[in-house]
């Protein structure tokens, strides 16, 4: 079902915007609490807030959540069953991810099989090949259908690039995908969702323009 | 008003907090007038949890969330256990092959989902939602109790005028 979602990416309590997936090289956006409760406020469809350097911060995370009265996903640090039974804790709807999907197979077993396939969202993060460490993303969506009831699907050399969404890659897919990284505009993510497509929104949520020397903060939903 | 601890008790917990209406996340329902039963899990690992309390829980107005509204019912077909049995009916495996997730009109409201099961269309069925040409229960009642099967702390504004509605009847 379609959806025009905010990916928030963070770094401690600040949401940051990378380019290209390269942690080094990001421009800073603002206090996450802030952003989550703006979003909440425009009724956006969904967020989901991704702490890129791995960090786990459960304090952070109510904080954040308590902001927020449309869903929530979260991601970033998930390491263990434990981990993620201590963010649904804190109010969160669905939990991201990714790292245990390339490392721990079992734990993501654990984590489906309680909560339900309906609370996980995998994420997968391509390379030009669309291969995620060299294994193809096609035949990884194929292992973990049956554990998630949706992937976030992040293109990285396109993230923050406004070059338009790679359609017809997501297209291919015949489970629920969030479409992400590339985004050229609002319009096109509204003309995406009525190809049924979820899609992931980075710098066209934050910028007006592709030079991304303008805060927007008027993100609207386009229903 | 007590929202018992299960599933994403602490985003209930929140919406009644922010709208301004005091609640605890408590298992002890004794002198309580409303307990919620939130969503978010599978079916047999908070039956075998809440089954205990049935005796009790069937004295009070209670509103199950998602999930928390197929406990309520006889089973699931996505568990083994078996529901509290407010309501006799059995909960069904949606026939997608994909989880519905995402924001549905329900009359004049919109609403969040997210789901792979469902309550068929039933004597208790009071609000039905669409998907394409597919009906379901979206809300069910029957004397002190009420399931919805969408997220109601999660639907934005939409979602707290509904819960203001439910806690103030």
């Amino acid at each position: 079902m379609s959806r025009i979602i905010p990916i928030i990416t963070k770094k401690e309590n600040i949401a940051i915007k990378p380019y290209k997936f390269d942690k080094n090289n990001y421009i800073y956006l603002g206090d996450v609490i802030n952003i989550v409760k703006i979003f909440s406020d425009l009724c956006a469809d969904e967020i989901i807030v991704l702490d890129i350097f791995s960090k786990l911060n459960l304090d952070l995370i109510e904080k954040i959540t308590k902001n927020s009265f449309v869903p929530l996903c979260y991601g970033g640090g998930i390491r263990s069953f434990e981990d993620a039974k201590e963010i649904f804790k804190r109010g969160v709807e669905r939990v991201s991810l990714n790292y245990l999907a390339r490392k721990n197979f079992d734990e993501i077993r654990k984590i489906s099989e309680f909560y339900g396939k309906s609370s996980v969202v995998i994420s997968f993060d391509v390379d030009e090949n669309y291969l995620v460490d060299g294994i193809s993303v096609f035949e990884l969506v194929e292992k973990y259908k049956n554990f998630a009831s949706e992937f976030l699907i992040s293109i990285k050399h396109k993230e923050a690039t406004f070059s338009g969404i790679d359609k017809e890659f997501f297209e291919k897919f015949d489970v629920n995908v969030i479409a992400n990284c590339g985004v050229s505009s609002f319009e096109e993510a509204k003309n995406l969702l009525k190809e049924n497509l979820a899609v992931g929104v980075g710098s066209v949520a934050f910028f007006k323009n592709q030079n991304k020397n303008s805060i927007l903060i008027n993100y609207k939903e386009g229903k | 008003m007590i929202v018992l601890p299960f599933g994403n008790f602490k985003s209930v917990f929140n919406i009644l907090d922010f709208l301004g209406y005091k609640a605890k996340i408590s298992l002890d329902i004794k002198n309580s007038n409303f307990v919620i039963i939130p969503g978010v899990g599978s079916f047999d690992s908070i039956a075998k949890e809440i089954i205990e309390l049935k005796e009790i829980l069937k004295e009070k107005k209670v509103l199950g969330i998602c999930l928390g509204m197929h406990l309520m019912c006889e089973s699931s077909e996505e568990g083994k256990l078996k529901g509290l049995g407010f309501f006799d009916i059995k909960v069904k495996k949606l026939p997608f092959k994909k989880t519905k997730i995402g924001w549905q009109k329900v009359e004049d409201e919109k609403y969040y989902f997210l789901h792979s099961f469902y309550v068929p269309i039933n004597k208790y069925t009071t609000k039905i939602v669409y998907y394409n040409d597919f009906k379901i229960s979206a809300e069910i009642r029957k004397d002190n109790f009420i399931g919805v099967q969408f997220h109601p702390e999660k639907s934005g504004k939409w979602g707290m005028k509904y819960l203001k509605k439910i806690i103030d009847e």
